[in-house]
Parts: structure tokens; sequence; C-alpha cells
């Protein structure tokens, strides 16, 4: 969930109640410990109506869940609860803590309070990654796509180079009977190459037709190289490749081009192209899982919180 | 040829020395293309469509263009690249129902059964057969030729089947009569039980012919049940080719072709799989043009779809009785649709009866379908506004929090859609339609725009509510398409002129005298897209105002060409030029240009229509009304003075892209804002969710700025989708954006490769049949002793959550508030504003 000034109305509506109300409890809460001499704990009237609060909303939270499951139901736009969410996440912490008077007590409520701390920690952190990854994103990684695609568009961009290198030099000599096999390739004497394309502020892939051409001296070089660099375009950093930094890929695709004719260049080109691309995709993946993985331990400690608050629920009230 | 002409070493057909080698008269009339294709010889020629000639058929003298312009199946002129229309030698069918076809329903004197003038002709049944007489070079020559290939000649005389000359007449129906009992022999039922609607069965009982003289052949051909819709009875089939053509030609599915030689001859699908195991995709064509009983429905799958059809008006809640293919074929304006067509639209047609007061459309509703009037008066309302559905912030606590809220707007402010009351006509002005005007509404089938009116029935009456597929059948007959061209044009015009741009500082008395003035003057045009309307430096002839469609306005700036605008429906262009020639006073304001000559270039983004007003008359409107004067030429200097700052930028319009990207059709775009989604794919998992695990978008696209446009119905102004779909499973209805896609969607995948933008996809759902209780079930079968449903392929696209409550899910359920719906034009805003 994004803070940002453009969703200032969206949070406000939600923050500034939540403020108040906890500003409000809190108040109460030092008058009467002040009244007292000391810090009051959960037994007294306003400590519990601090725990009372920070339980409702602690159960409240966990409200986030069924609506997930019941998504296809009109239930309050998503954005809204997660503005609720986020205020009144951080509103409970501050409340739990003056509920326990600044103790942390016996194992049930230390536990209990060490796992909502974690708990609106790593919200915190979840809500951090959130402002700021997909702005970097944005900015870095312009060839990004579909998390759980990257395989399938990388199998393509190998259809791609394999397609272009034919055009470039002609088949692959290697593996020539599979290339006779492909009836796209002999009869109609062209290949369809797709290229990543900007114009403007546009980015996307084009397709081409463009016809086969046999025999360049530089065929067997330029194949060679495909074959090197073409476990990584499908694997990615999985696999050792010359082309995987960056620094060395430069290298590594300058030595090709001295070694390949001047025509094949803007090949060489495309080939460096889908190289960078699969760099890219490399790194959505990491970036993608900082920005995910939080969200399983945030939701691991939230349930384990709900149940502990169950059972401290419970004891409290039989020892009352 | 010598045989010493051809090398050893050359194949035996040499298709490439064959075009130099064989002569006009090596074939008759006919020669062979690259491809071994008979062909003809003459080729028409651009000035053949301007010449004429005269002929007599059965006694009558008539004038014919001796070419006509080429067209497709819906009636289209084709033209060639540099837009000119491909010419197509006139034939004697041409002529004949030229002749003596003037209304639907009228018999051509000329029967036929492999041809229809939706298809190219190719003359192989022979039962259009006519004795043509011409001059040759060896004197006056008579001879049976096939109509419906035949060029006219000067002076020729025809006579078919039904010549007053007695004598002719009765050598052509022996003729014919041969053909048809040859054919009826070997193709029509032993039992003589032919289904409705069987055209071979219809041509013997016009030539009196009760049964064949001939042997039925012993060879068989058999039959082919695979597919789940069409039957195949490869006995029946007479080889006309009308399915072949109907599937290549028309639908471009390149499925049926030819397999086997003499009697085993038969059509094939793909490599002669069974129909039900080729890439048929089912759309029914081969059916529907098939004049025999060899390619029939299959009565489950015209009940089911019936049943669907009536459920569909039931839950619409719509009145009106369904009207069956047996009783509509009695109507003349539905005689030239083949039966089968109205049997597999067994519920296309509704009949209505309103009473007076009824309101039988609203203007601003989008719609699909067109009323035929059979009795009664209606009375058409126009308020010369037009609606638009918008996103606008919610009132209440959401409203302040950022919520929006669908709401109806026209210009000038918020106004409910289809408001009666906007008529701006005066009492002396009304619009009344009665049968005589044949049709109402089929504008908004044709040009898939909102109604442009209100109609309310005067007294009581009753029409035919035909679909918009019925509207496409009617535009492949040359007569009803007539019909449709007239009303359609002049019913543009009429609800246009008094609002054209260029009168707005006109009072509302003078805008009507204006609009009087050119009521015989404007012309509408249609421009296809990307056809340029006119250059930079051409000469000034016309005015222009868009009707429909887009326009984009570019200049040459030395070897490049910059964007400069791009102009909509309601807006002029083209005055700058005509200004500049009218005297001393004009010349002075634009002293810079070319007095007379265009100053940027115009060409189609889509299917556009003008209003065209000729210089002359516009100059003439100026002459008349001079408080036109000011205005135009304070407009036209702003416009100069934009331009010439523009020149200084790179691009002026940053919209190359949102241009070639159809971006500026968009109603209702899924937009992303990528600085805030954390790509959770909620709005995907929402989609899928709210649409029985099929998710109508995919969160990826083309990038504008910070924006992902991403792939889910984009809600066009114009949908190309609509178009052609062959049971109008596909449309837009009521005053919303969503393009809705039926259940009886037959899966021929036709609005999938209609859409540019890759926005409706094919997936399969479990096929429904009708059972004995009239009531859809789900058909199994067993695979590997597992009882698995049928699946069928149907349609989906983003339906705008209409099926739910109208609030798009994806927006609905993205936690972060990234994902917005706009126009295209407020997405572009937003990135210039960046």
């Amino acid at each position: 969930m994004i803070v940002s000034r453009g969703q200032l109305k969206l949070h406000l509506g939600f923050a500034i109640p939540v403020a108040v109300l906890t500003a409000v409890c809190m108040t109460l809460y030092f008058r009467q410990s002040l009244a007292a001499g000391t810090w009051v704990g959960g037994g007294s009237w306003s400590g519990l109506l601090c725990g009372v609060i920070a339980g409702a909303i602690i159960l409240s939270e966990m409200l986030l869940w069924p609506r997930k499951a019941l998504r296809r139901f009109r239930l309050i736009p998503t954005k809204y609860w997660m503005a609720a969410h986020l205020w009144m996440g951080l509103a409970s912490l501050p409340l739990a803590i003056v509920h326990c008077g600044f103790h942390l007590g016996g194992w049930l409520p230390a536990t209990l309070l060490i796992l909502l701390v974690l708990t609106v920690l790593s919200g915190v952190y979840g809500l951090a990654v959130q402002n700021v990854l997909p702005r970097w994103m944005l900015r870095h990684l312009p060839r990004e796509t579909i998390y759980n695609q990257i395989q399938f568009v990388s199998d393509q961009a190998v259809r791609d180079a394999r397609q272009l290198l034919t055009r470039a030099c002609g088949r692959n000599v290697a593996s020539i009977e599979t290339a006779v096999a492909d009836p796209e390739l002999l009869p109609a004497g062209a290949v369809v190459v797709g290229a990543v394309r900007q114009a403007g502020k546009t980015r996307g892939k084009t397709l081409q037709t463009r016809h086969v051409a046999e025999g360049r001296f530089d065929r067997e070089t330029l194949w060679s190289a495909f074959d090197q660099i073409e476990p990584y375009l499908r694997e990615g950093d999985r696999v050792e490749s010359p082309v995987r930094q960056s620094y060395g890929a430069d290298r590594w695709f300058r030595r090709l081009r001295e070694a390949c004719h001047e025509e094949s260049q803007p090949v060489i080109d495309v080939l460096q192209d889908l190289c960078d691309q699969r760099r890219e995709f490399d790194l959505q993946r990491r970036v993608h899982r900082l920005l995910h993985t939080w969200l399983p331990v945030h939701i691991g400690l939230s349930v384990a919180v709900t149940i502990l608050l169950g059972i401290h629920v419970w004891t409290a009230l039989k020892f009352w | 040829m010598s045989s010493d002409a051809v090398p050893n070493d050359r194949p035996m057909f040499d298709l490439g020395a064959l075009a130099e080698e064989v002569l006009p008269d090596d074939e008759g009339l006919f020669a062979r293309d690259v491809d071994g294709q008979l062909i003809r010889v003459e080729k028409a020629t651009a000035r053949e469509l301007d010449e004429s000639l005269s002929l007599t058929i059965n006694g009558e003298t008539l004038t014919v263009r001796k070419a006509v312009p080429t067209r497709d199946s819906q009636g289209n002129v084709i033209n060639d690249p540099d837009g000119a229309p491909v010419p197509r030698l006139t034939t004697i069918f041409d002529a004949a129902s030229r002749a003596f076809v003037k209304r639907p329903g009228d018999p051509n004197p000329i029967p036929t059964l492999c041809h229809k003038e939706h298809l190219p002709p190719i003359g192989v049944c022979r039962v259009c057969l006519v004795e043509a007489t011409e001059e040759t070079p060896r004197g006056r020559r008579s001879r049976l030729v096939p109509s419906c290939v035949q060029r006219v000649s000067e002076g020729m005389i025809v006579h078919t089947i039904d010549s007053p000359d007695r004598q002719a007449a009765a050598r052509v129906r022996a003729a014919t009569s041969i053909v048809v009992e040859l054919l009826m022999a070997d193709h029509l039922p032993a039992d003589g039980e032919v289904a409705p609607g069987n055209e071979l069965s219809a041509v013997a009982h016009r030539l009196g012919i009760d049964q064949s003289r001939f042997w039925a052949s012993n060879a068989h051909r058999g039959c082919d049940d695979s597919s789940k819709m069409i039957s195949v009875d490869h006995e029946q089939c007479i080889l006309c080719g009308r399915c072949q053509r109907g599937c290549n030609w028309v639908k471009h599915n390149e499925v049926i072709g030819r397999s086997g030689k003499g009697y085993q001859t038969r059509i094939a699908f793909d490599l002669d799989d069974p129909m039900g195991h080729s890439s048929c995709v089912s759309c029914g064509e081969c059916a529907v043009s098939c004049p025999t009983g060899a390619l029939e429905f299959k009565p489950t799958f015209i009940e089911t779809q019936i049943a669907r059809l009536r459920d569909e008006l039931r839950k619409d809640g719509q009145d009106g009785d369904i009207v069956t293919a047996d009783e509509l074929i009695g109507y003349p304006l539905f005689s030239g649709i083949p039966y089968k067509f109205l049997q597999f639209n067994g519920a296309a047609v509704v009949r209505r009866r309103l009473e007076a007061g009824d309101v039988l459309c609203r203007e601003g509703d989008y719609g699909s379908t067109a009323f035929v009037i059979m009795d009664g008066e209606f009375e058409v309302f126009l308020s010369g506004t037009r609606g638009a559905v918008r996103n606008r912030p919610a009132g209440g606590f959401f409203g302040w929090l950022g919520g929006l809220k669908t709401v109806a707007e026209k210009v000038g402010g918020k106004a409910k859609l289809a408001d009666v009351g906007a008529a701006a006509l005066g009492e002396n002005e009304r619009i009344i339609r009665n049968q005589d005007d044949v049709i109402l509404g089929e504008m908004t089938c044709m040009n898939r725009y909102p109604r442009s009116a209100t109609v309310v029935a005067t007294r009581p009456g009753e029409v035919l509510e035909i679909k918009r597929n019925v509207l496409y059948m009617l535009q492949r007959n040359s007569v009803s398409r007539q019909i449709l061209d007239r009303v359609y044009r002049e019913r543009s015009l009429r609800g246009q002129l008094s609002g054209l741009p260029i009168f707005r500082s006109l009072s509302d008395e003078d805008k009507l005298k204006a609009a009087s003035f050119l009521r015989d003057k404007a012309d509408l045009v249609s421009v296809d897209p990307g056809q340029t309307i006119f250059r930079q430096g051409d000469l000034a002839d016309h005015y222009y105002v868009i009707r429909l469609g887009f326009v984009k306005i570019s200049q040459e700036d030395g070897l490049a060409q910059r964007v400069l605008n791009y102009l909509g429906p309601g807006n002029g262009f083209g005055e700058i030029g005509l200004l500049s020639t009218l005297g001393d006073r004009w010349s002075e304001e634009f002293e810079d240009l070319r007095a007379g000559t265009r100053t940027a270039t115009c060409a189609a983004l889509d299917h556009v229509e003008l209003i065209r007003i000729d210089g002359d008359d516009f100059r003439e409107l100026l002459e008349r009304f001079p408080e036109l004067r000011d205005p135009l030429i304070r407009e036209a200097k702003e416009i100069l003075r934009r331009d010439a700052a523009d020149r200084h930028r790179l691009q002026s319009l940053k919209s190359d892209d949102f241009l070639d990207q159809g971006l500026y059709l968009a109603q209702s775009l899924l937009v992303l804002d990528l600085e805030r989604c954390t790509r959770c794919d909620e709005c995907t998992k929402a989609c899928a969710d709210t649409h029985q695990g099929v998710t109508r978008l995919v969160r990826e696209g083309l990038r504008f700025d910070k924006y992902l446009v991403a792939s889910s119905c984009r809600s066009c102004l114009d949908p190309y989708c609509l178009v052609g779909c062959p049971v109008d499973a596909i449309h837009r209805n009521g005053d919303s954006l969503e393009i809705e896609i039926e259940d009886y969607c037959i899966g021929c995948g036709l609005c999938s490769d209609n859409c540019p933008y890759g926005n409706i996809n094919m997936h399969g759902f479990p096929k429904q049949e009708v059972d004995a209780k009239g009531k859809l079930r789900t058909v199994y079968q067993e695979i590997d002793g597992r009882k698995l449903p049928v699946v069928q392929q149907r349609a989906t696209t983003c339906d705008l959550c209409k099926s739910i409550d109208g609030k798009p899910s994806c927006v609905y359920a993205c936690p972060h508030d990234a994902a917005f719906r706009m126009t295209g034009e407020e997405l572009l805003r937003r990135t210039q504003t960046q």
C-alpha cells in the first residue's frame, strides 16, 4: 500500500479517526496512572479499555483473510480495507503496550507482546518495500513481465534468437535435421523474428518476416556463441554462463563482434539485448521475492498472535 | 504450342511460361492463371466503370455499365492500394438482377444454384443457362451460356426461361431442365423428402420437374456426423462450391476443399478429416451457404440455440413473440436470406406490438437490433447531442475518499441519456415513419455507435425486431442493401446538419435555415482506415465534418511528418484552404498561405464517415450567413498560430503511439499505475473469481509513462469485435459500455480475430443441450471410463462486471489503489501532465 500525497485523502480518512481513538485511550490511561502514581495494569479500567480495543483491532485485522477468500462478493473496495488495516494495525501496538502497563508479565503475555511487535514490524517492512520497490522496478526493469510467465517469455526469447540466427547466417549445421522438420522455415524461405522495440514511451515486441540467407563464413561462430548463451537465456542465473554478469557479457559480446561479419552486428545486438532481458528477469525474480516473501511471515505471525490472544483472553477471564 | 519449344528438363506444366504462351483464344473465354485455375482472359478496366452499353433481356432493353466495382460479401467496394475501386465485368446475371429485381422478393428470371450475388461466380452448375445472341466477327451467333460468368456486350439479346419468345424460352428451359434432372437423380433424397430451403428442389419445382428421368448413380459418398453442430450428407452435395467459397472467401477460415475424383469427388475438411476433427471453427457459414441438404444444422443444436435465446429474452425482461424461419421466409424482405440462416438464428427476429406512446428505442442507448415496420406510425425525436458514459467522483464518504461512480453525461453537463423531452425539432418538422420507410433503428447496427434518435409509436403498430446479423445478411442482397444504404445516408445527414460546428455562432432559427440550405448539397462519404482524405498542398475543394470515427491531421516538415492533432466526431476540417480563396479581405488574413491549397494532410484512423460540403456551396453559405465569417477566421488563425508554434517542437502531439495503438477509441481502459502496483495479481485473481475461474484480463501490455495498459477489453467507441458474429452473440446494449458475449456463442472465434488488441479469448466450457423437457443440461462423454463433460469453445471478454453489479472487480479488488478505468483521452492527458 502506497502512502503518498496522491492518496492523502484515502489515508487521512482512516489515520485521523484511529489516531484520535488511540490518543483518547492513552490519555485516559495516563490520567489514571498519574492518579495511581504507577503504571496501572491490564486489570484497571483504562488498561482494560486499551486491551479490549487492541484485541478488537487484531481480530478485525484478521478479517482480511475471509475477505480475500470471498473476493467475488462486494465487501467494500479493498483499498479501504488495506488503509484501515494499515492504520489500525499500527495503533494496536501502543494500545497493547499500555494495556500491559509497560511490563512483559508472564510467559503468555510476554510471548503475545513480542509476537505482536514482530507482526507490526513485518507489516511495516512490507509497507516500506511496497513504497520503494515498485518505483524502483518501474525505473530499472522496463522489460519486466508477469512473474510466473518469466520461463515462458525466456523460452520465447530462445526461439526468437534461433530464428534470427537462421535469418542472419543460415541454419545450424549441427541441428540441420531439426530445422528441416520445421515446416515454417523451408517452404516459405523466410522466418518470423521478434525483437524488442521502443518507440517513445512505449516498449514492446514486434514481429518481422525476414528471408533466410545461407552460408556466411561466421555461421559456425554465431551458432557456437548461441549454444553457449542458450542455457543462460532459458535458465538465467541458475546456470554458469559467460554472459551472466553485465560486465562479463559486454566483454564476451565485444569478442564475438570482432569475430563476426559486419552484417551480423545487428543480430549480435539483439542477442545481447535478449541476455540483458534475461538479466532483468533474474533481477525481477529477486526483487519479487523481496516484495512478497514478507507476507507469509506477516500472516504466520498474525495467526500466532490471534491464537495467543484467544488464550490470553480465556486465561485472563478465568483468573480475573 | 510445339513440343520442340519445351526443353526436356522443363516440368510438364510450366506455370512460369504460361502467362506469355497462352493466348486468349486457347481456352475460349478462359485461360489459366499461375495456379492453373481457370480464369477469365478479359479483365475489366477502370475506364469500363464509366462506359455503358445496351442489351435486351427477355425483350426488355436496358443500359448497364460495362463493369461494376468488385464488392466483398457485405457489399463493400473493394479498392486497390491507390484507393480506386477494383472493376469486374458486368455479367448477364447482374444485368438481369438489375432489370427485374426491383424490390426484395421479386423473382429473378434466371434460376441459380452455385451462384449467389455475395460470392464470386464460378459457373460450375450451369443451372443459370441463358441463350445469348451477340455480334461476333463471324456474324450473329446464339449460344447457351452460363449467365453468372458471361459478360454483357453491346446489342446482346438474352433469353431466359421466362422469355416472352416462347421458342427461345423452351430451348433454355430444356437445357436447364436436363442439368437440374441430372443433379436431382444423384443428389435429391430417393424418398423425395427434402428439408425446407432445399434450393435444388425449389429450382426443379420452378421448372415444373417432378421427377428426374435419369437413374441415380451407384456410387455412394457417405455421411459425416462427427461435428456437434452440422451433419454432412455427401450424397446430397452437388459440388457447387458455395460452402467452399463461404468458408474460404467470406470467412477466410480455409478449411473446406475437395477430395477424390469422378463420382467420388466430395467436399473435404482440411486433409479430408471428419468435420468434427478438422480445424473447422463451426461458424455455420458452410451450412448457410449450402443450397441442398448436404450440410444441415443438427436439430439438437437448433433447439439448444432457441432455448438459450428464449432464456436470454426472458432474463432481459423483453416482450414479443419469436418469429420462426418458416414464417419469416414468407416476408418479401427476408426472402433473399437463406432459410438455413433463419433456422440457425432461430430467435433472431421478434415481433413486437406497440401502443401509442410506447418507446421503441431511445437515443444514446447502445443497440444491436433494427426494426422492420409492419404496421403503425412512429415519430422520431432528435436531441442532436451525443451522450457518453464516464467515471466521475462518487458522492458521500467514499467519494470523499476518492471513490468513483459511473454516470451518463452529454455535452453541456449531466443528463439522463435518451431523454425524450430533448427533441429539438419544431412541430412543422416532425419526422414520421411508417411502413413505406421499411426499417428503423438500423444505424446503430451498421455503425456500432449509440442510437441517434428516440422513436415513439404515435398509434398502435407492429414491428419485427431483427438482430445485427440478420441485417448483415440483408446487406448481402443488393436490393435490400440499396434500401438500407439509402435510408442510412438520408438519416445520417438529417440528424447532423443543424448541429454542424460552424453554425455555433448562429441563432437557433438561422441554424435551421442554414441546415435547410445544405440539405440537398451535403453528401455522406465513408473512408476506410488509413485512407488519406486529402494531402497537404492539394487543391481545397470541400469542407468536411466528422460524423463517425477519428481523423489524424499531420503536416510534412522537410522529410519528417508531424502529427498535429486528431479529431473525433462532431469536428470540422478543411475550412482554411477554402477561406483563403474568398477575395481580398480573406487573402490578407492568410497572406502566408498559398490560396486554395491544403495546409495539412488528413487521414482516417478508423472507419470514418464524413459530411462533405462542396467548396462552392461552402462559400455561398458564408455569403448568405455573413455572421459565420468572423468566428471561422478567428478559429482558422488560431489553428495556424498553433501549427506555427508546434513547428519549433519535435512533435506537437506526443501521441504517435497513442494513435498507433488505437487508444483514442478506448472508453474504458484498464490502467495500472506501476508506481503503486505491487504485482500482487489481486486484479487478475478477482477477475477469475468473478467469472467462473477464467480471468478476462492479463496484467501485461503497453506502457505509457508509469502506466500499464493491461490487456482487457477497452470498450472501444467503434468496437470491431461486433462485426460479423454469425449468431449476434456479441453486442452492446443499453446505456453502458460493456461488450456482452451471450451463452449462445458458438465459439467460431471471429470476434477474437477481429479484436485488434487481443482482448477477446476463447475458453472451453461444458457443452449444454436441451433435454426432452426443454431444459438445458450439460452433455457428458466417457473417456477412459470416466464421465467428463463435453467441452465447447466460447469467447470471453471483460464485461466490466455488468453481470455482477457493474463495478469492475479488477479495480474493486486492487488493495493499493493502483488500478483505474479511464478513457484513452484521460490517459493521454495524465501522461502529458506528468
